[in-house]
């Protein structure tokens, strides 16, 4: 029995009356690398709170490995990495602190930290390269550095599905090239990934599918668009290249929010 | 030596003095959350709010410490209801509830005419009034608190770096929140009726801040901050026996002024360090 991993009907999701989410369906299967897109305010990171269960629907309902999130107990299967470092307060906290935390869900409440998980926070920070800089306070990084920390954490929990929200925003090539290959590595070993982008880039060769969020409603749900010339060029307006005769027509035209 | 050992020749000194001590215990465990969570305001207003409870629970005859501990909770529920509207930032919430709290408290009070609950008491307590009975109870609330402590860390760890993400770790953030302020309350309630809500607070906030000063994990903080609070007990009644000052206002500015010195010597080796490092 193949399990999905997320299944939303008729999403609906308001805040203070205005409706974000109106009316998704989605469903992702285990071994799908999904790419959510749309513009600023499309309502893809809400999409992504309400599938995990961190906001709650207004309308419709969501699923997580079949059950409603709030029922849900298997969270060591959900690898989250959020789009960026919370900066908690005055809490001190290292690269392995933080890494190590990821093995929350794995572990009973009266936990010793077993040899298991300390080899799945070695072989996580290794992964994103960061082993160095292991007992150095996790606000002393840079910004794509703390990102990486945040994929270790994820990789750290083994999960079975990573989540990723805007994992490539405002990072530095190293790190983009760096999470493409910790992703196609997942891929292979059959991980399911869904994650919201503004932007592909060099993640452009994993995914499998693409959905396309428009004004709260997946807009188009296939194949990711191709970039092929001049489109292949980062933050160059990308258009489906089998679109009609007249350039702007096609489903996904204006997915990155130009007005029309 | 005489100077330090004199005032513990006295029963009640070393009553008060075993007192200062489980309060400083408590208090190091409590007050390491609320200064690294950004509490202070909320426990504050929880240790005043809560006349409100007593002068009921007094004039109704009921034990003050359960008037104390339904107020507090329903000013952390309040707050709690308050932080849910968009409009209302927290700090509000938690000055309006304060507000509210005090002055209903201070009314119920200079209206009954009885004077069964003493403001000045109630602010400062009279540790040098301690009995084994007190103490007892305080032992309760000691061991209450270490277990509560011990139990729910991993969850507050989790619930300070990323309350997000210690959801999709199969953790509750709003159970793990509702248990610290439960924690809290505890620290509180079970010290105010004896050295005052000044004090608690003051040994809640300064030992717990110094010692984050210095110390990075969290049982180095709550470690440190215990011995601090300890030192300033100590401290406050000496001073106190010498100088027949308020014995709980001297312990609470003696944290205080540890506080400070912690915070100057800090600096001072950061200056140290800098001078002696590698030339620019």
């Amino acid at each position: 029995m193949s399990e999905t991993a997320f299944a939303m009907t008729g999403g609906r999701v308001s805040f203070e009356g205005k409706p974000v989410l109106r009316g998704i369906d989605l469903t992702v299967r285990p071994g799908e690398v999904v790419a959510l897109l749309g513009a600023n305010g499309s309502g893809k990171s809400t999409l992504v709170r309400a599938l995990l269960g961190l906001t709650p629907l207004s309308g419709g309902t969501t699923l997580v490995y079949g059950s409603p999130p709030a029922r849900f107990r298997d969270w060591w299967r959900i690898g989250y990495v959020p789009q960026r470092l919370h900066v908690g307060g005055g809490v001190p906290a290292s690269v392995h602190e933080v890494v190590a935390s990821g093995r929350i869900a794995r572990q009973s409440r009266f936990r010793r930290t077993s040899a298991a998980d300390r080899a799945a926070v070695a072989s996580a920070l290794e992964a994103v390269r960061l082993a160095d800089r292991e007992g150095d306070p996790v606000q002393s990084l840079s910004g794509g550095q703390q990102q990486r920390v945040l994929i270790a954490r994820a990789l750290a929990g083994e999960p079975d599905t990573y989540v990723m929200d805007e994992p490539t925003a405002g990072v530095d090539a190293e790190t983009q090239k760096l999470l493409a290959d910790t992703l196609s590595a997942l891929v292979l070993d059959g991980k399911t990934v869904v994650l919201v982008a503004h932007e592909l880039g060099p993640l452009e060769p994993i995914i499998t599918r693409g959905v396309v969020i428009r004004e709260g409603r997946v807009a188009h749900d296939g194949r990711p668009p191709r970039p092929e010339g001049d489109c292949a060029r980062p933050g160059h307006e990308h258009q489906h290249p089998h679109a009609a005769v007249e350039p702007g027509a096609g489903p996904l035209t204006g997915w990155q929010g130009d007005p029309r | 030596m005489d100077w330090l050992l004199d005032p513990f020749q006295v029963s009640f000194v070393r009553q008060a003095l075993w007192a200062g001590i489980l309060v400083s215990l408590i208090c190091a465990v409590a007050g390491t959350w609320v200064v690294l969570r950004g509490m202070a305001f909320l426990g504050d207003a929880m240790s005043h709010g809560m006349l409100l409870g007593v002068a009921l629970a007094s004039l109704a005859g009921v034990n003050v410490l359960v008037g104390g501990l339904l107020s507090a909770a329903g000013m952390a529920l309040g707050v709690s209801v308050l932080g849910r509207s968009p409009r209302l930032s927290q700090d509000t919430g938690i000055g309006l509830l304060f507000a509210g709290m005090l002055a209903l408290g201070v009314i119920v009070v200079s209206h009954s005419r009885s004077f069964a609950v003493d403001l000045t008491a109630f602010l400062f307590g009279d540790v040098l009034a301690v009995g084994r009975d007190d103490l007892a109870g305080l032992g309760v609330a000691l061991a209450v608190t270490v277990v509560v402590a011990a139990l729910g860390h991993r969850a507050f760890v989790a619930l300070a770096f990323d309350p997000r993400k210690a959801h999709t770790l199969g953790l509750r953030p709003g159970a793990a929140q509702v248990l610290l302020v439960g924690l809290v309350t505890v620290a509180i309630v079970a010290s105010f009726h004896i050295v005052g809500t000044l004090l608690v607070f003051g040994l809640l906030i300064a030992p717990a801040a110094a010692a984050a000063l210095w110390a990075r994990a969290i049982p180095k903080i709550m470690l440190g901050a215990a011995l601090l609070g300890i030192v300033s007990t100590v401290t406050g009644l000496v001073v106190s026996w010498h100088a027949a000052t308020a014995a709980g206002a001297t312990i609470a500015a003696a944290a205080v002024a540890l506080f400070f010195v912690s915070a100057a010597a800090g600096l001072l080796r950061h200056r140290l360090a800098a001078r002696t490092g590698a030339p620019s």
